[in-house]
């Protein structure tokens, strides 16, 4: 209801004014939030639209933004003209290594921190948090020697070798295990459980929301990384499916709707997660900003 | 964490605590050998490196002291590199405070349909750096992308987005921000969803409208969100890499080569392999983003105090 001291000082208006203003302003909100989703989303909108329609249909201009002329075509001349579909089977094994030696490591090493009365337990998780000071930009010159000494240029476990361990996963676990329970964890030592079993049948069930959003975000991670990749192979075959995308990009740069079917098959995983799981991809984003 | 005595079944209390001490330190050995291999020593790596020479092949080739970084700062690219890479950052943070903000704060509202509104405006976050930059190089491509095809049917100039270097640096930071947005505005719809309803309803009663209270109470009360973003923001647009590989090379003239884009080019770049130059830049890039975290740490700790 209209606040006192507005009403004082309009007393004639009072009844009139703020149904009319806020009126207004919720039309100007809706039509503000349309023209930001109208922005936001077309780049999005446009690989979509423009991986199912035909190249010359697209450069047409604004005519060519209608779905009008849909097809599968772009998409198999895009898996024709590279080997995007090699490519994408490199990304998932790669994706699929990289989240599970996270996750596990993660899991393993936040709960030797919480529950094993570790002696070092700060210190070690500081030597953690220390290494995400540290840009992977910087270590990535001694890293490719490191790979490259090892013969592993040019293979799959050089693309995710040195992320086998996120710092922050560990932290993030870290704090849904300090957040269990006491009662709970010596109820368990009571009945005689043993780690294994603790970890098993309360631990990980009653921190399962962190454990998928960490999953989803570490997921997303490694199926969107692009510098490393680039490095560490060379031959198509051996490229991840965002390394493919962006050398189809520079090889088909005039069949926009070939470059745009390639942006669309690496997007639609990741958008399927981020609509599909949303509260839990948000939640394992922005985790670690709210420490 | 302490706990009660275990039941004495097998030896006493000691024991277990030994056996979990062993246990936990079994545990750890893995992360931290990993880290090690791919983090610390890398980094002590790269410090070494940065004091040896080159020699053809791309190889360390003999200890030069500092020339190597002599050779960085005597270099006007190099001030370039660092100029562009100031400017790359303060427009990419800048953006995303704004465009955040600007786009945040009417989802705080409780009108109708706010969460197909969320779930749209967060949706970029499902485009890789990789698929953002080949969507937007189709999109502003000379000529035949779509950007120029419509503004030049609608009567307007053909625009070289990305290939006049008063517009590619500003080109890149459009797709930067565009592709961090869904982050910022997730990170804001937290700090905004944790203001005390209580506050603004009070602010409310005491005459204060919209605008008012969002300047004079929720803005305050989500700096610490706002610093968040400002310092991440800096260290995520510092570490820029893909956005520039793939839309510009660093170019045109060099007016988008940032100082990671020229760490890559010195050590992989065509030609000239320099591991040792390249590693003096890794070596800056390192100060930077330690300098930026550890005063997110200072001040994240001083908050946390009161």
């Amino acid at each position: 209801m209209p606040g006192t001291a507005a009403a004082r000082s309009r007393p004639r208006t009072r009844r009139l004014r703020p149904v009319a203003a806020r009126r207004l302003r919720t039309v100007a909100l809706y039509a503000w939030l349309v023209a930001a989703v109208v922005v936001v989303c077309f780049p999005l909108y446009y690989v979509l639209e423009g991986a199912l329609t035909p190249t010359a249909q697209l450069d047409r201009g604004l005519a060519g933004l209608l779905p009008t002329h849909l097809s599968l075509d772009n998409v198999v001349r895009a898996t024709q003209v590279a080997p995007l579909g090699r490519q994408f089977a490199n990304s998932l094994l790669v994706t699929l290594a990289q989240t599970t030696a996270q996750v596990g490591l993660g899991v393993v090493t936040a709960y030797a921190l919480v529950f094993c009365r570790l002696r070092h337990a700060r210190l070690v998780f500081l030597v953690l948090l220390a290494s995400m000071m540290v840009p992977g930009e910087t270590t990535l010159l001694a890293n490719y020697l490191t790979v490259s000494s090892w013969g592993l240029v040019d293979t799959l476990p050089a693309v995710f070798l040195p992320f086998l361990v996120s710092a922050l996963t560990v932290f993030l676990f870290r704090q849904a295990f300090l957040g269990f329970p006491t009662e709970l964890r010596e109820a368990a030592v009571l009945d005689g459980a043993g780690h294994l079993r603790f970890a098993r049948s309360m631990l990980l069930p009653l921190t399962r929301p962190t454990l998928v959003s960490v999953t989803l975000v570490s997921a997303t991670a490694a199926w969107n990384g692009y510098f490393w990749p680039l490095l560490v192979t060379n031959s198509p075959d051996a490229r991840t499916v965002q390394v493919g995308i962006a050398q189809l990009a520079s090889a088909e740069a005039t069949d926009v709707g070939v470059v745009l079917a390639g942006a669309a098959m690496v997007t639609l995983p990741v958008l399927v997660v981020v609509l599909g799981a949303q509260r839990f991809f948000a939640s394992g984003l922005t985790a670690g900003a709210l420490k | 964490m302490t706990l009660p005595l275990r039941p004495a079944t097998r030896g006493g209390p000691a024991r277990w605590a030994r056996a979990d001490r062993r246990l936990g330190a079994v545990l750890v050995v893995p992360a931290l050998a990993i880290t090690a291999v791919f983090v610390f020593v890398p980094l002590g790596r790269v410090l070494l490196l940065s004091l040896q020479g080159t020699d053809i092949f791309g190889r360390p080739a003999g200890w030069v002291g500092v020339r190597n970084y002599a050779t960085m700062l005597g270099d006007p690219a190099f001030l370039r590199t660092m100029l562009t890479t100031a400017a790359f950052c303060a427009a990419v943070v800048a953006g995303r405070l704004v465009v955040g903000l600007l786009v945040t704060v009417p989802l705080t509202t409780t009108l109708r349909g706010m969460p197909v509104f969320r779930a749209l405006l967060t949706s970029p976050m499902a485009m890789s750096v990789s698929a953002a930059s080949v969507a937007f190089a189709a999109m502003l491509a000379p000529g035949t992308g779509l950007v120029d095809r419509v503004l030049t049917s609608l009567g307007g100039p053909s625009i070289p987005w990305l290939t006049d270097s008063r517009w590619a640096l500003l080109s890149v930071v459009a797709v930067t921000v565009w592709g961090s947005l869904g982050f910022t505005v997730l990170l804001l719809l937290g700090a905004f969803g944790s203001i005390d309803p209580e506050v603004l309803e009070a602010a409310r009663l005491d005459g204060a409208g919209p605008l008012r209270s969002l300047w004079s109470i929720s803005l305050p009360l989500v700096t610490p969100t706002l610093f968040f973003v400002v310092v991440t923001g800096t260290v995520e647009a510092l570490t820029t890499f893909g956005q520039i590989a793939i839309l510009t090379q660093g170019g045109p003239a060099g007016s988008t080569r940032t100082l990671v884009y020229a760490l890559y080019q010195q050590a992989f770049g065509s030609g000239s392999a320099n591991f040792g130059l390249a590693s003096a830049l890794g070596v800056v890039l390192f100060v930077l983003v330690l300098g930026l975290s550890l005063l997110q740490f200072g001040v994240l700790e001083k908050r946390v105090t009161y």
